[in-house]
């Protein structure tokens, strides 16, 4: 083993093999950091490139992009609040609100560490442990990804800060969301309400940028003129890096606990680093001190998830190169690859070619470093991009979020998707609820049907559903962990009933003398539960068993949480102000039809005319001050120099098809 | 105002007719119909350094993934038939999702094969330590225990799932079919015992060498990777099922651009270096025209409707 390692280090020895993995490294950032581009992406857009190069130095670069992505996605989850993949959903709990109080830097350095802290950890297992933990991986069957659907979802009850009611209505709303087309099993059409390319199902790209994005270009740029995206500007400093750095060593109970977690939902196949760092974040929120502290701006939320998915990935590797099974779609890539280059995975990997399967390996624990210091160096940089004025900024990250909802499925309906969702999750932001858990349930859902679906086959071909899904080491386990999860905090309460007491009075009065006027927010949430329940029900009813069964399971659901918020919305009103002036329902109006008509132009007039219009008439909109002929030259530069940059990046280095218009091809 | 629509149409086209000896001018699209990284990806991106080299323009690659490969062809089959936008096609799927669904979005006809350049053979798989030693074992096990045997296979209206439909047919036993999300999926099943036996492909069961046991193949002769290995028609049951995995254009595309296209193809599929890794990864290495692959569609389509027909009922 030891020997191995050597051998593979000897690869790295090689320069061109290093500048390969650091170069892999650095590209893994960019596809982490450009939301709608995955890891997954850009390893596939890389595996042509390494057939020509040596095996060990192919491997050594693909090592560097998974690593870089695992990192890359934090950036923007941090500055501007929108996830670069599913995996970083949980940085941005507290990754944001740090960047609002102006310590950007802070979480981006906490990032950094973090995710080369938990990727060395999960190599240094893959590395030792490998054979094992694969063996474990397999015990995970149908009944087991379940539960684990279901514990992901009583994470519900951290996320959702103030009302667990609010948050399970949202949850379940993304679970029916995430049943929308085709059926993963029994191949039925569900839901597409007469689109056809609805059935490729809700993209995770559109969803994400849509509920975590939009709503905060649209609440803050468009609607309060707000003319930076945070309050506080970043200043950069040597300090901030050696206080975090400082910080997070001190902290090793938390880096390992996240590290552990990450590893095994990694080496569990076909669970990802979305579910992993959730996981983590809810478990920092359950044992850490101080848990008030999370989603107020801590950098242990932002390294609990961080290192959680970064370990995720040497995690996935564990049952890829002992077995041949990807625990995560960019593992598939990797296997892909092996393949390619002759080897396949198992025995022959660790005998045959031992060599590069440790340069891989030992590649990967360089490109944790590499990691920690590009994030560490480039926080300098990255940390700035938020001091950029809004004029600048917001049209800049609205057309990126155009071709990051675009690029993967070169779907339009897809970029549709994304503004509806945008006007949704600002709506419920206004009634106070959270996107979190809905894109959770967009996220869980699949497993929770997919699980359901194949243990009723099982379980009643063996006899039984019940036992079968219940009578097993790991789900009994897991139905622990949901009890212990979902009925601690009622448990814990009822120990400090006093002090729970205390504040719900508290609360209470607070309620009662902010808000005498405005929208009951449960009262219209429980509407739209039983409205979207009957559509639902309506249109669903020639399904078969296998298909519908998660369905019903979901409206049922819907139909509880929906009479629940009535009737609390009745007893208990939770009034909120939907625009707080007129002025700016006027500008968030007026913000979305312009990006209606945006989207409207694209397939008319081409991707770069419509973008360079929609740029120029954005930051000339958004600007103070009357527009002047100087003003408007400026905006016309700054936009023609930001299309071009964004199509020669997207269509040229990355290769990634953009929309195109039905005249000017 | 639509006549007039089609004479501007054909005028523009007039001068890519008449230029048609110079095909490709422009890039040619590959669209992948699944999602990036998986084996059809893989698989377009080794032969695109070659098709760029051979034709001489660049062939971007270009992602539709969506209801199990249906909106990527749903997509292909609205393309100009100019030549210039191809897509990666599946055997069975491109007939057995028009068959099966009234949404999949296109017909098997609207598409023109050009090439079928691989074919990978099915089988019935199980654990070195399952107690079913043969086929027929496992067939009179589920005649005496009706749905108790479990099998599984990667998706619905795919090569195992209509594979299965026709052995239970054959065999008039029943067995519980089990739909996974893939090939993947379904291998792990198998392997943490989740599923008893398993409909594998050729590539699917070589990595796992001696861990597991293959109780029959549905090809005509036996294979090369597993020569001792019985076929169904060997045992009995007139089974043949394999996934073919190839390229099309929209029907309507000039045969000048289907035959250079062709050409191309067959001249990467027939590389010795392909086909010897090909060969090694139990994939079976075939060329098989345009035309061959059409009379091939014809012939299945008339095998599988009736069954679709029954079971959709």
């Amino acid at each position: 083993m030891f020997d191995g390692l050597l051998s593979g280090a000897a690869h790295l020895a090689v320069p061109m093999n290093l500048v390969f993995l650091f170069l892999g490294t650095a590209l893994g950032i960019v596809f982490g950091a450009i939301p709608g581009l995955t890891a997954t992406m850009g390893l596939a857009l890389l595996v042509p490139f390494t057939f020509t190069m040596e095996p060990a130095t192919g491997l050594l670069m693909l090592a560097g992009i998974y690593v870089g992505a695992m990192y890359g996605d934090a950036i923007p989850a941090i500055l501007i609040n929108t996830p670069g993949t599913p995996a970083a959903i949980a940085t941005t709990f507290d990754g944001y609100p740090l960047s609002q109080k102006g310590m950007a830097q802070h979480a981006l350095v906490a990032a950094a560490f973090a995710s080369c802290f938990g990727s060395v950890v999960g190599n240094l297992v893959l590395a030792y442990a490998a054979e094992p933990l694969a063996q474990m991986s397999l015990k995970f069957g149908p009944a087991e990804y379940f539960w684990l659907g279901i514990f992901g979802l009583t994470i519900i009850s951290v996320l959702s800060s103030g009302s667990l009611l609010k948050g399970f209505v949202t949850a379940t709303l993304g679970m029916l969301l995430s049943s929308v087309g085709m059926a993963t099993l029994s191949g039925e059409v569900r839901l597409t309400f007469g689109f056809p390319e609805l059935q490729g199902g809700i993209g995770l790209a559109g969803a994400l940028i849509g509920f975590f994005c939009l709503p905060e270009i649209l609440s803050n740029f468009i609607g309060k003129r707000q003319n930076t995206y945070t309050g506080a500007q970043v200043q950069p400093s040597l300090s901030v890096i050696k206080d975090t750095l400082k910080d997070l060593v001190l902290r090793p109970v938390l880096m390992l606990r996240s590290s552990v977690i990450g590893l095994v939902v990694g080496v569990a196949p076909g669970a990802g680093g979305n579910i992993a760092s959730m996981v983590s974040y809810s478990e920092a929120t359950r044992w850490e001190k101080n848990p008030e502290e999370f989603g107020k701006g801590t950098i242990r939320g932002v390294a609990a998830s961080e290192a959680a998915n970064s370990a995720m990935a040497p995690g996935s590797l564990i049952p890829l190169l002992t077995l041949g099974i990807p625990g995560s779609p960019p593992a598939a890539v990797i296997l892909g690859a092996l393949m390619l280059h002759g080897m396949q995975p198992g025995n022959d990997l660790f005998v045959v070619y031992a060599d590069i399967t440790y340069a891989f390996i030992v590649g990967l624990l360089v490109a944790s470093f590499a990691v920690l210091l590009f994030g560490t160096a480039g926080s300098f940089v990255y940390a700035r991009i938020i001091n950029v004025p809004s004029r600048t900024l917001a049209p800049l990250i609205l057309v990126m979020t155009v071709l990051g909802s675009y690029a993967i499925r070169n779907n339009l309906l897809d970029v549709w998707v994304m503004l509806v969702f945008g006007i949704i999750g600002l709506i419920l932001n206004r009634l106070r609820f959270q996107p979190a858990p809905l894109v959770l349930g967009i996220i869980l859902g699949p497993y929770i049907e997919n699980g359901l679906v194949q243990s009723m086959m099982i379980g009643g071909a063996s006899g039984s559903v019940l036992s079968y899904m219940t009578l097993r080491p790991i789900s009994l386990f897991l139905i622990g962990l949901c009890v212990l999860s979902a009925f601690g905090p009622w448990l814990l309460s009822l120990l400090s009933r006093k002090r729970m007491a205390k504040t719900q009075v508290d609360g209470a009065s607070a309620i009662n003398t902010n808000t005498i006027s405005g929208i009951n927010s449960d009262l219209v949430m429980g509407v739209v539960c039983l409205i979207v329940a009957a559509i639902v029900l309506y249109s669903t009813g020639g399904l078969s068993q296998y298909g519908g069964v998660f369905i019903r399971f979901s409206t049922g659901l819907l139909v509880l949480f929906g009479i629940a918020s009535l009737v609390r919305g009745i007893r208990q009103p939770d009034k909120v102000q939907f625009f707080e002036t007129t002025a700016e329902r006027a500008r968030i109006t007026t913000g979305v039809v312009m990006l209606a008509c945006y989207l409207v132009l694209i397939p008319v007039i081409g991707f770069v005319f419509a973008s360079l219009l929609f740029y120029l008439i954005m930051s000339l909109t958004l600007k103070d001050s009357p527009i002047t002929f100087k003003s408007f030259i400026f905006s016309l530069l700054q936009a023609l120099f930001v299309v071009a940059l964004l199509y020669s990046l997207f269509h040229f280095l990355l290769q990634v098809p953009l929309p195109t218009s039905m005249w000017l091809d | 105002m639509r006549k007039f629509y089609t004479i501007l149409a054909s005028l523009l086209l007039l001068p890519t007719l008449a230029l048609a000896d110079g095909y490709p001018e422009k890039n040619v699209v590959y669209q992948i119909t699944f999602n990036p990284g998986g084996g059809s990806d893989i698989r377009a991106r080794q032969q695109q350094p070659m098709l760029e080299a051979d034709l001489g323009v660049k062939i971007p690659i270009q992602y539709k993934p969506g209801g199990g490969g249906s909106l990527g062809w749903a997509e292909l089959v609205k393309k100009k038939p100019d030549g210039y936008f191809m897509s990666g096609i599946n055997i069975p799927h491109i007939i057995l999702q028009p068959l099966a669904r009234d949404n999949a979005g296109y017909e098997t006809e609207q598409i023109e094969p050009i090439i079928l350049f691989q074919q990978i053979p099915f089988g019935l798989t199980v654990m070195a330590d399952s107690p079913f030693k043969t086929l027929d074992e496992l067939v009179s096990y589920a005649k005496e225990n009706p749905g108790a045997v479990t099998i599984g296979g990667s998706g619905t209206w795919d090569a195992t799932h209509i594979a299965h439909l026709q052995f239970e047919k054959m065999t008039g036993a029943k067995f519980t079919y089990v739909p996974h999300k893939g090939g993947k999926p379904k291998q792990t099943a198998l392997l943490g015992g989740h599923t008893m036996a398993s409909w594998f492909g050729v590539s699917e069961w070589l990595p796992y060498g001696d861990k597991v046991r293959n109780l029959a193949v549905a090809t005509n002769e036996p294979v090369e990777t597993n020569p001792d290995l019985p076929t169904f028609k060997s045992l009995g049951y007139e089974l043949l099922s394999s996934v073919y995995h190839g390229v099309g254009v929209p029907a309507g595309t000039p045969a000048d651009a289907v035959a250079r296209l062709e050409a191309a193809f067959t001249d990467i599929a027939n590389d010795p270096e392909v086909r010897a890794r090909k060969l090694k990864d139990g994939i079976l290495p075939i060329a098989m025209s345009g035309a061959d692959a059409k009379a091939l569609i014809a012939d299945r389509k008339e095998i599988w409707a009736p069954i679709v027909e029954e079971f959709t009922q």
